[in-house]
């Protein structure tokens, strides 16, 4: 059956009798008739007076009609369909229940609320009830209708899980679940509204037809307000703390307005290793640090003595053992000069550097031990088989090397040559006696890819470095890069990289003080690093990882799914998790930003103990019509223009 | 009386108009006309024969068909057509204005013309005498010159029917030429609306005054030229040029209907003293009686 929405715009029905008025009124001045003679004709006024009766009948009910249909198009038509409202209402209520599960809601007494309400919700049988919660291994749905026992045994199982809620999943599955129900549905969102989960989210839940019930939990300072007393290990890092020694960095945060004494305890080995004071800032961060010795402890737990409303929050575990670094070995002739000496420790002094920021990377290693950089100082005819071979393998098999000449130039170069090293020829070793005109590293250009690390002042640097004396290449293969050259286009460095990707790193000139002042400017380590490649992210991968709960490491066989916090090993890594921190934050969504978030603006904010409302209209079944109104006064009109052009052109004849 | 032996029906345009091969409409429509009008006929010396009639006492012996009498035992006369030097000059007004056709007439004012002049070039033809065209509008003057046979019948009537009513009616210098032109012993039958340029009509018409011809105007009008047509308020266009005039016909028809009236009085007035015949003839009138003023004029003649 078809009814109105808005019954009162009939009052528009008046408007038909326009079309009659103007087609009565209609005065034909218009009708144009050829006529052979006008000699006779007296121009006259036209009679004012309207037709007494219409003339063309078609045209003026198609007006009428069309006045009619705009008219209940205007009364917002739609088709009542009495059977499946007859249905609708003897259908029960549906209620959803929205619950949050984040770590965030087992603090401030928020998971015993959501069930003590749960419960309480549970005991009117008028509705039927079904719920959408976040588990561990996914989204929990039980549909509405499920019975009571289940939905409560499936509330026991649940639990606040150390993932960020995202409850724009929970709202998306609604609309899913909901989109062809029909009756009378209520959504119930139980959750502490925390800014961090809701601020983000989207949705139009008021669209499904379903009225919003907002429950909020865990608001120890009442409902709505942000919530008092919070601190938390915000932040924990292990750092080197001189030999033998490792230092563990930890942050705590206050959210509570006063200031709060805590103390802050490291576990290691199952006891307590240190214990610190603090008195937090109201709203502030205090830092404390722990020493333990590097070797002893594999990892370490900082641990927040405190009787807060949110426990979870307080302590955090990390990897205390230093990463392992990556070795590097010399190789040089026995017994060694002076000079080969005193090149390797600036050699060694440059690698001992190399780091993250945090630890050292590189060590020197043992006779026989596994080596990914090989420094060989005054490389010459000293060289064996045995020696080359073994520079040959490394190279091949993905190593660095870097090798200074020796004394016998010729004879180095030879060897180069014969083992296929490196090809160039030597010309001559240049030396300026002048220490005031040394030679000097030219300018990049922009293709060289040093020229990307040396840019701005710390190019000044390099640029000012003294080369006093430095073998004169020529005739070098093309397949050697020369990232380094002096101010004449002459080589100072050649650089080979093997398919392997071993890199082979030839400096013209010896890291001694009558050769070069290089060892002792700030730009050594960059250049160093730079040539050898010792910053690539396989030489630099400390096997740590830190993840916050809800992120996952996929690979090709299978993948690691950070869940709950605490320290885990995959794949050879070193993995820390913990909780997200905006979890511990105590600020809340207001009930107005709420609404909006939700189109909570059109809801009915009721309290939580709603009862059922049977004397809301239901337009669940109605399906509106105004579009079929719409086409036909399309149609109408189309008849109209055609009616009307067809009667002109004959009065026109 | 010989209009109430006519089959009127044979005449009525509102048939006629659905005809169109004026050859076979002319040929209905004189069918219809000639019954009872035999003595009108020019009989007597000729070539052609005409037809057969019951000897009378007294009539030459020669004219007797002997064949007949053998076969039939009856005296029957034979007639011949008589050989005429009489010229039928139709003048054919083509100007805009003949295309008017009213709401309720059964066909254009043009198209009556065109079915009458076909009529009266086959009577002409039929008994003999030459026929010829002077007409169209400003624009395009078509000239036939009076010719008889049936071939001629036949050209006649393509011309007719291909002239199509545009632009103004015949200027003066044409009418100058057609007098020129005009043989001796002619009937000129001027077939038009008169609605313009009665003052001229004087002029154009001068040829008959003289005892050498003769001519008969006949007046083709729509009704609702006589009476204005039915309509709350019309906006009238002119058909022969830009005039636009408003009216109300209701308002307008009584003063409307004495001018015209004033109007076709002075014509005639005009087209009596210049020495031809009038004839009003409205788009629903039948055929015969124009054709009877026509034989009668030919009569005369």
């Amino acid at each position: 059956m078809i009814e109105f929405g808005q019954p009162l715009a009939f009052l528009g029905g008046l408007a038909v009798s326009l079309p009659i008025v103007a087609h009565m009124a209609y005065r034909r001045v218009s009708e144009k008739r050829l006529f052979p003679s006008l000699r006779f004709l007296t121009p006259t006024s036209i009679p004012r007076s309207g037709k007494k009766r219409p003339s063309d009948w078609r045209l003026l009910l198609l007006r009428v009609l069309l006045f009619v249909v705009l008219v209940m198009i205007l009364a917002d038509p739609y088709w009542s369909d009495e059977k499946g409202k007859a249905s609708a209402q003897t259908n029960r209520e549906k209620r959803i229940h929205l619950v949050d599960c984040s770590i965030s809601m087992s603090g401030w007494g928020g998971w015993s609320q959501v069930q003590g309400e749960l419960f309480n919700q549970w005991k009117d049988d008028r509705a039927d009830h079904g719920m959408i919660a976040h588990g561990v291994d996914g989204l929990k749905v039980w549909k509405t209708g499920t019975p009571i026992d289940e939905l409560k045994k499936g509330l026991n199982l649940l639990q606040p899980i150390h993932t960020q809620h995202q409850p724009q999943a929970l709202l998306n599955r609604l609309k899913k679940l909901w989109r062809e129900e029909n009756g009378p549905k209520k959504v119930f969102v139980y959750s502490d509204f925390q800014v961090s989960d809701w601020q983000s989210v989207q949705a139009d839940v008021i669209g499904l037809g379903a009225e919003l019930v907002f429950v909020p939990v865990g608001h120890n300072n009442g409902p709505w307000l942000t919530r008092r007393g919070n601190q938390a290990v915000v932040d924990a890092r292990v750092v080197p703390g001189g030999s033998g020694k490792v230092r563990v960095w930890a942050v705590v945060r206050n959210w509570d307005a006063n200031a709060t004494p805590v103390s802050l305890s490291i576990f290691a080995g199952g006891e307590r290793r240190e214990r610190i004071d603090l008195v937090l800032p109201p709203l502030g961060s205090e830092q404390a640090q722990f020493n333990l010795p590097a070797e002893d402890f594999a990892s370490a737990s900082i641990i927040l003595d405190d009787n807060d409303s949110c426990s979870w929050d307080n302590n955090r575990s990390l990897w205390v053992s230093p990463p392992p670094a990556r070795g590097f070995a010399f190789l040089t002739r026995s017994p060694m000069r002076l000079s080969d000496q005193a090149e390797k420790e600036f050699l060694q002094a440059v690698m001992e550097s190399v780091g993250d920021g945090v630890w050292n990377r590189w060590a020197e290693v043992s006779d026989g031990a596994q080596f990914d950089c090989l420094l060989i100082p005054g490389f010459s005819d000293w060289s064996n088989k045995e020696t080359n071979s073994l520079l040959i393998d490394h190279l091949q098999g993905g190593g660095t090397a870097l090798l200074t000449p020796g004394e016998s130039y010729v004879g180095m170069n030879q060897l180069l040559r014969e083992s296929k090293l490196l090809d160039f020829t030597f010309n001559r070793l240049l030396q300026t006696e002048l220490r005031l005109d040394p030679y000097r590293i030219d300018v990049l250009d922009d293709q060289n890819p040093l020229s990307q690390v040396f840019a701005g002042d710390s190019v000044r640097d390099l640029y000012l470095t003294q080369v006093r004396r430095f073998l004169s290449l020529r005739d070098w293969d093309d397949s050697l890069e020369c990232p380094l050259y002096d101010r004449e286009g002459r080589p100072l460095a050649l650089v080979r990289k093997f398919p392997g990707g071993g890199r082979l790193v030839f400096l013209c000139f010896r890291l001694l003080p009558d050769w070069t002042d290089l060892p002792t400017r700030n730009s050594f380590l960059p250049l160093m690093v730079e040539l050898c490649g010792l910053t690539s992210d396989e030489l630099l991968d400390t096997g740590r990882l830190t993840l916050q709960s809800g992120e996952s490491i996929v690979s090709s066989e299978n993948s690691f799914n950070a869940i709950n916090p605490g320290l885990y090993q995959y794949q050879g890594k070193k993995i820390s998790v913990h909780a997200p921190l905006a979890e511990s934050l105590p600020e809340v969504m207001t009930e107005n930003e709420m609404q909006e978030v939700l189109n909570g603006s059109r809801s009915k904010m009721q309290p939580v103990d709603t009862e059922l409302s049977d004397d809301l209209p239901d337009h669940s079944s109605d399906q509106p019509l105004w579009m079929w109104f719409a086409l036909a006064a399309a149609l109408l009109l189309i008849g109209e223009t055609i009616l009307s052009v067809h009667s002109r052109l004959s009065t026109h004849v | 009386m010989l209009v109430e032996e006519t089959d009127n029906s044979l005449l009525d345009p509102t048939r006629l108009c659905r005809i169109d091969d004026l050859y076979l409409l002319a040929k209905i429509v004189t069918s219809g006309v000639r019954s009872g009008m035999h003595s009108s006929m020019r009989q007597g010396r000729g070539n052609e024969f005409f037809q057969y009639r019951t000897y009378e006492p007294g009539e030459d012996l020669k004219n007797v068909d002997w064949r007949v009498f053998a076969k039939r035992n009856e005296l029957v006369s034979k007639t011949y057509q008589e050989d005429t030097n009489l010229n039928v000059l139709m003048v054919v007004d083509a100007s805009a204005s003949m295309s008017y056709a009213g709401k309720n007439a059964v066909c254009s004012k043009f198209r009556y013309l065109q079915m009458l002049s076909a009529c009266i070039a086959y009577l002409a033809i039929r008994q003999g005498d030459r026929v010829g065209l002077f007409g169209g509008s400003e624009d395009a003057v078509d000239w036939v010159r009076p010719l008889g046979g049936r071939a001629a019948l036949n050209r006649l009537l393509v011309k007719i029917g291909s002239m199509k009513p545009a632009g103004r009616d015949i200027g003066m210098q044409a009418w100058t030429r057609f007098n020129a032109v005009l043989p001796r012993d002619s009937i000129v039958v001027v077939l038009s609306d008169f609605l313009d340029g009665e003052d001229e009509w004087k002029r154009r018409l001068q040829f008959a005054a003289s005892g050498r011809y003769e001519c008969i105007c006949m007046q083709i009008l729509d009704d609702d030229e006589l009476v204005l047509p039915d309509s709350d308020a019309l906006r009238f266009v002119e058909l022969e040029g830009n005039g636009e005039v408003s009216a109300s016909p209701e308002l307008i028809r009584k003063d409307y209907q004495i001018k015209m009236e004033q109007y076709l009085k002075g014509l005639q007035n005009i087209i009596l003293h210049a020495g031809a015949d009038y004839q009003l003839l409205k788009t629903d009138q039948e055929f015969g009686h124009a054709l009877r003023r026509f034989l009668g004029l030919r009569a005369h003649s």
